[in-house]
């Protein structure tokens, strides 16, 4: 029985091609598309985790740099954000950190969960790796992120590195989302009447 | 138009062509009413234009009605109002217009600069009117009117005109700094307004901040009344920046190049982006229908559903009405609907007209998109087998309650049916109700199972048609082989990844979607607790053999192993066909071979929940059939246990039908539940004693053989103690087989149930377990229900309880004689307490002769539970049968079967007196019970035997002075003395018991007759262990006497000290007596009587002639007494005395000070006399001298300076 799930907003962040669709569709659904078309402006997904009580809405948004303007609308109120590189692209890691850095300056949640994930491990093992994972968790650790390398389409921690965002959450109280709807109570503002000369 | 695409949600037809009309002005504004009925145009030249739309069966078309020069420039922008009846202008002068709908008149709203403007129906408040102007380059002001109705207007006293427009009534207005050129657009979400700017997007707040503050916004600053969302960037400036509202969802979409993003009223994205980037053409205009987003670009209208974001329909423009590259389009939503009657689906509107109509204008054409029912769409989509598109449609029409939903859900139920995909067509099947879909609709496909019914039923079981989209259902053997035939290995292969998309997108979609099936896709075990089957084979349980007879059933574990495979496949589409090409021609066969029985098995599983949920609901037809059909699908997948426990539900299955599968499954329990779910419980007691005696065992190993018996059993024994499912009569006739397999079994059956005793007693063997308890129990039942006790029941209670004791434990049958020198152990309730040889230090028995004892009836005294006080041993509130159990009557824990059967025997003694006293006295005698015969002895009052047996035979003198203390008075406790003295013939007195007798009754006892009873030739030595312990207990007895009396004669020598003391302080006033003073006669003047011993301060004189008021003590309080003619003793001034406290310290220090200061001050002149007599009087009290008695003047004069409390003064009688 799915009931008192605490919804909970999921960004992933990162370069093109890093990966972040094909790590929410092994999660979300459990299958990997090789051929995984770029994403336009951002797809939305949802998936409960009844056993921890948790309900991820999650925003995977588009990499492309023409699109990092949108990236705010899509970043702010997040509980937590998975910013991903590709471990066989150091380009890739190297604006991970930027984003890691925008995050912390643009998003008002101090509880701000962020998790850095280098997708592709798989191909590291074809000797294709670039970042080296001492740096990735080096730098995970200085700045205070979940650190994890994980593989999409061998599916190797996906799910751990849910879960544990997951379990990071009750500690980090989401931020309310912003009101929205029609303001029931909504009043119209007295409009001053002109004065006149006379 | 061509209609592109697969889905028709919406169809187009050119509805106005003005290329060769007389007024050739380009088309710069349109407009649609709600009904699709009238089309309004504006011009370039400022000519507004309305057009009839005629809806027909051959097409639309426009007809002009009206035509007006509205303005001097062009219009830009159309709002229509119809449920007031207004049309709204804004033209490119910056002037906007409220017209009269149907004679187009109006007049001008008081602003100018307006470049936007756009409408909103609140719900319960007139419309509302934004217009954005633009009175300089660097801002923007919005300001907000409400369309106040004529009525309201002119209770307000505001007359708007003689035309009875509504008054616009400004709201609110906001000014936004901004140095775009142009406002693109505008939509109220919400309160809010979504506005594109130029290449950027805002959202002004025009009543004021919103209340989550400028969370979302990039611009503006806290708190202020607008934010801007977003500003395209370079990259995607592209495609010109527009919006559309959603005003159904209180939602707009904001074009970013090619994304179509939806917000919400705080700015925050919505679902997923619309994917415009597959359009091919840059887009020109927006309208959002209903659940559908229209774009139209260049190269055609492109229909978006916004749930998913993707293109679901593509409306081309023919080529020759194909607008020119660059050139501006227009795309107006139906106007906005009145807040009581409007739809924002898709529907047919009154007056012929449609709901939810676009119009898209070019420079001089015009269509007309109209939306197709979602009906239609879903029928055209099932048609297409386009069930993941058909499932959206169908899902929004369930939840809104359309009937067209439940006829789509059927047909596309059956529809997948046909194309082997039970889960999904289950989870339709779900969503059926009886008055759509029947179960035995499903007959068909198992005709063997569902013959009968099928010929029975033949007039309602004619296959509704629905739709007309499915071809009647064969059996399903026929149906999988069509299926097989029909695809080819590959499609095969790629059917999971296909199902598996279409259920992660339902995964995806929302939140809701999860909920949208009643039961979880996939598996079928979180489904329903009966049957959450195991696909692993173990489902059988105790009744599931491993092997089975039945080639079906067999075959039916096998696929379900190939089941398991199901969940776990992952095929990647390239990968599957990539190993498919390498296949072997053999290797093929066996997969067509598995997918097949794969397929029987997922048709099984899914039938079987579908069949079960659905047997519940009111309204299904043929249940006899259904649950039927339902077993032996059960069946089919081997899962013995959940067809056991569907037999054992109320169920209408055809026993007859099934009983041949279940037998040759050997499925001997299931079978047997059925029989006795369906009332018949001697087949079903049959079936079960053959099971419980091997008679019908399974070919499996002894373990489960074992556990089938032992099933058996348990189940048998549930029948029997069911007084409904079981006759009497059939219990009575199993219960000699119940009592050989199981007492324990036979007992529960016979406890449960309410039974003639007569009956059942000849059949229960005697002296067995079983037999007493049974009568143990209606014993219980008879005192539960207050009835009268049956004498021959408790008889035969003490008879069969003593009779099993004696079976149990045969070394009973022998009596204990009372020569014995070693006692008896004793039973005891309580854990590790034995009673009997413990008696409290008294010396050890030793054999002597003696005499028989008295036998003489005692009297019986007080009731059975005596507190008895004093002397040693056991002693206490205790009933009899505790008293020789060593404690309660309740078996301790550990005790063995026989002591606590004797426990029980002893408490049914002394509970009952309804037994034969004489019978069960016939049947202990003689035998070891001797406790039981001292409780019976007891109940008898025969307190003599009683004591005989325990003090001589269980040689357990304390448990008989207990005894004694409760069922004797005093005087007869020499009775049990002279027995131990006197035992009886052949025995030797009990010298040690005796003397413990003494020790512990001895306030009752005389120990002359001890000495009495010693031989006369008694050697000394011998006699030292009984007469010494007799000198020391009585030397004790003297020591104590004394201790006694002189403690009693020091009380009464304080008790006369006190007295005298007492005596010594009364005072005897009469009439002669004179004051020592004044020598005058007290007589009935008030007097005061100062005791000795009082304070001399407190009476001094001096201290009351010369201290101050503050220091002056008090005279004495309480010493007062008044004298009466009569003789008075001022006994209450000796009480009074004693009442008073001694002096502080404090008050000492003032007594002192008061001292010290009286020998600093001279005595006042003229009373020294007083002042002698006052010393003297505080001499003679300090002395302790006769209590002195003076009047109170005299009492004034010689110390008092304050009045006495007047309590002290006795006034005269």
């Amino acid at each position: 029985m799915i009931d008192q799930l605490v919804q909970s907003k999921l960004v992933l962040l990162g370069e093109m091609g890093s990966g972040k669709t094909s790590l929410v569709q092994r999660f979300v659904r459990g299958q990997y598309y090789e051929n995984q078309e770029s994403t336009i402006g951002a797809s939305f997904f949802t998936k409960a985790i009844p056993e921890k009580h948790v309900k991820f809405e999650i925003w995977d948004t588009a990499g492309q740099e023409r699109y990092h303007s949108l990236a705010p609308m899509y970043y702010r109120g997040a509980a937590a954000a998975i910013v991903v590189y590709d471990v066989t692209h150091p380009a890739s890691f190297d604006r991970a950190k930027k984003w890691v850095l925008e995050l912390r300056q643009n998003v008002q949640n101090p509880n701000l969960i962020i998790a850095l994930v280098g997708n592709k491990v798989d191909l590291a093992e074809d000797g294709a790796r670039q970042v080296p994972e001492a740096d990735a968790r080096t730098y995970a650790a200085e700045t205070g992120l979940l650190f994890f390398e994980a593989s999409a389409k061998t599916n190797v921690n996906v799910a751990e590195l849910f879960d544990e965002v997951a379990d990071r959450l009750p500690r980090a109280a989401a931020p309310q989302q912003p009101a929205g709807g029609i303001q029931l109570s909504e009043q119209p503002t007295p409009v001053p009447a002109k004065s006149s000369c006379c | 138009m061509a209609i592109a695409s697969s889905r028709t949600a919406f169809t187009a037809a050119l509805l106005l062509d003005r290329r060769h009309a007389a007024n050739t002005a380009a088309i710069t504004a349109v407009a649609v009413d709600q009904a699709g009925c009238r089309l309004y145009l504006g011009l370039e030249d400022g000519v507004l234009e309305e057009h009839a739309i005629l809806h027909s069966s051959a097409g639309v078309r426009a007809s002009l009605a009206a035509r007006k020069h509205a303005a001097k420039k062009a219009i830009l922008s159309i709002q229509l109002l119809a449920a007031h009846g207004l049309v709204l202008l804004l033209s490119e002068d910056g002037a906007a217009q409220l017209l009269d709908a149907e004679t187009l008149e109006g007049q001008h709203l008081p602003l100018r600069h307006a470049v936007a403007m756009c409408v909103a129906m609140p719900p319960g408040r007139p419309p509302r009117l934004a217009v954005a102007t633009k009175p300089g380059r660097k801002s923007i002001r919005f300001v907000v009117y409400e369309l106040v109705p004529p009525a309201a207007g002119t209770a307000g006293g505001t007359y708007s005109s003689a035309r009875q427009l509504p008054h616009p009534q400004l709201l609110a207005q906001t000014e936004v700094p901004d140095a775009s050129s142009a406002v693109n657009g505008m939509a109220w979400v919400g309160g809010q307004l979504a506005v594109c700017a130029g290449m950027r997007y805002l959202l002004v707040s025009p009543f004021g901040p919103p209340a989550g503050g400028n969370g979302n916004g990039s611009g503006g600053t806290a708190g202020s009344q607008w934010q801007e969302l977003l500003a395209v960037p370079q990259d995607l400036a592209y495609s010109p920046a527009m919006l559309a509202a959603v005003p159904e969802l209180g939602r707009a979409v904001l074009v970013v190049g090619p994304a179509g993003i939806v917000v919400d009223a705080a700015g925050s994205p919505v679902g997923s982006t619309v994917r415009l980037e597959g359009l091919g053409a840059t887009p020109r205009a927006l309208a959002s229908s209903g659940p559908f987003l229209l774009v139209v670009s260049e190269a055609a209208i492109h229909v978006f559903s916004q749930d998913s974001g993707t293109e679901v329909q593509r409306l081309d423009f023919a080529p020759g009405l194909r607008p020119a590259p660059g050139q501006t389009l227009h795309a107006a939503p139906a106007g906005p609907a009145s807040a009581a009657g409007g739809r924002g689906g898709n529907g047919e509107a009154g007056g012929g007209g449609r709901t939810g109509c676009v119009a898209v204008a070019g420079r001089r054409l015009v269509w007309l998109c109209m939306p197709v029912s979602a009906a239609d769409q879903a029928r055209e989509l099932l048609g297409l087998r386009e069930f993941e598109a058909a499932e959206e449609l169908i899902e929004r029409g369930l939840l809104q309650g359309a009937a067209w939903a439940l006829v789509a859900a059927a047909q596309a139920a059956l529809l997948l049916l046909h194309e082997c995909r039970f889960e999904e067509a289950v989870r339709y099947l779900d969503r059926c109700p009886p008055s759509t879909f029947q179960p035995r609709q499903l007959f068909p496909l198992f005709p063997s199972y569902t013959a009968a019914w099928t010929g029975e039923h033949a007039g309602q079981h004619r296959q509704q048609q629905y739709w007309g989209l499915h071809s009647p259902l064969p059996s399903l053997e026929s149906l999988i082989s069509q299926h097989l035939a029909s695809t080819t290995p590959q499609q095969q292969q790629q059917r999971f990844p296909q199902q598996q998309r279409s259920t992660g997108s339902r995964v995806q979609m929302s939140a809701s979607e999860a909920s949208r099936f009643g039961p979880p896709q996939g598996s079928s075990s979180g489904s329903s607790g009966l049957f959450g089957m195991d696909v692993d084979g173990s489902s059988g349980g105790a009744g599931s053999p491993a092997g089975s007879a039945s080639p079906a059933a067999a075959a039916g574990r096998a696929q379900g192993e190939a089941g398991l495979q199901r969940d776990q496949h992952q095929v990647e589409p390239a990968a599957a066909a990539e190993q498919n090409e390498q296949q072997q021609p053999g290797s093929r066969e066996e997969e067509h071979g598995g997918r097949r029985r794969q397929l029987q098995r997922q048709a099984w599983e899914g039938l079987v929940q579908y069949l079960f949920r659905a047997r519940m609901i009111a309204g299904v037809q043929c249940l006899e059939g259904v649950d039927t059909l339902l077993l032996l699908l059960l069946a089919d997948l081997g899962a013995a246990r959940q067809v056991a426990a569907f037999a054992a539900v109320p169920n209408q299955v055809d026993a007859a039908a099934v009983e041949p599968r279940l037998a040759a499954e050997q499925w001997h329990h299931a079978l047997a539940t059925l029989h006795a779910a369906r009332g018949e419980a001697d087949l079903a007691l049959r079936i079960w004693r053959q099971v419980a005696d091997g008679q019908l065992a399974s070919p499996a190993g002894p373990e489960v053989q074992a556990a089938e018996q032992r099933e058996a059993l348990d189940s048998a024994a549930a029948l029997l103690r069911d007084p409904v499912a079981c006759p009497e009569a059939a219990l009575l006739s199993n219960l000699p087989w119940l009592l050989a397999v199981s007492q324990a079994a036979a007992l529960g059956v016979l406890t449960a149930r309410k039974l003639q005793p007569a009956a059942v007693l000849p059949l229960l063997p005697p002296a067995s377990d079983v037999r007493w308890r049974y009568l143990a129990h209606l014993v219980a039942a008879e005192e539960a229900a207050g009835v009268p006790a049956d004498p021959q029941l408790h008889t035969e209670l003490a008879l069969q309880l003593a009779a099993a004791i004696l079976v149990a434990d045969p070394l009973l049958r022998l009596p204990t004689p009372d020569s014995s020198a070693t006692p008896r152990r004793r039973v005891t309730g309580v854990p590790g307490e034995r009673s009997g040889t413990s008696t409290g230090g008294r010396p050890p028995s030793r054999p002597g002769s003696s005499s028989a004892g008295g036998t003489r009836p005692l009297s019986r005294v007080g009731s059975r539970s005596v507190v008895v006080g004093g002397g040693g041993g056991r002693r206490g509130s205790r009933s009899t049968a505790a008293l020789v159990s060593g404690g309660g009557v309740e078996p301790a824990a550990g005790a063995s079967a026989v002591d606590a059967m004797r426990l029980r025997l002893r408490a049914h003694l002394e509970a009952s007196n309804a037994f034969d006293a004489a019978a069960v006295l016939g049947s202990l005698q003689g035998t070891g019970l001797h406790e039981e015969l001292v409780v019976l002895h007891a109940q008898a009052g025969d307190h003599m035997s009683a004591l005989r047996l325990l003090a001589l035979t269980l040689h357990d003198v304390a448990a008989a002075e207990a005894y004694a203390r409760c069922w004797l008075v005093p005087g007869d406790y020499r009775a049990l003395l002279h027995l131990v003295l006197e035992p009886g013939p052949g025995l030797e007195p009990r010298w040690g018991d005796a003397c413990y007798l003494i020790a512990s009754l001895g306030d009752h006892l005389d120990p002359q007759e001890v000495l009495q009873a010693l031989p006369p030739g008694m050697p000394l030595a011998a006699a030292a262990p009984v007469v010494a312990p007799m000198l020391r207990d009585r030397l004790h007895r003297r020591r104590q006497a004394a201790l006694v009396k002189n403690l009693h004669r020091a009380r009464l020598a304080a008790a006369a000290g006190l007295r005298c003391d007492a005596e010594s302080r009364h005072v005897a006033v009469d009439e002669e007596r004179a004051c020592p003073y004044c020598h005058l006669r007290l007589g009935g003047k008030v007097f005061v009587v100062l005791q000795p011993g009082m304070g001399p301060a407190g009476s001094s004189p001096c201290a009351g002639a010369s201290a101050t008021a503050q220091h002056a003590p008090a005279p004495p309080s309480a010493s007062a007494a008044a004298a009466a003619a009569a003789p008075v003793h001022g006994i209450a001034a000796g009480t009074a005395s004693q009442q008073q406290q001694p002096p502080s310290p404090q008050q000492q220090r003032q007594q002192q000070g008061g001292e010290a200061e009286e020998g600093e001050n001279l005595p006042p002149p003229g009373d020294d006399g007083l002042a002698v007599a006052a010393r003297a009087l505080q001499q003679q009290l300090a002395d302790n001298q006769a209590p002195q008695v003076l009047c109170y003047a005299c009492f004034r004069r010689l110390g008092g300076q304050q009045q006495p409390a007047p309590d002290a003064l006795l006034a005269p009688a």
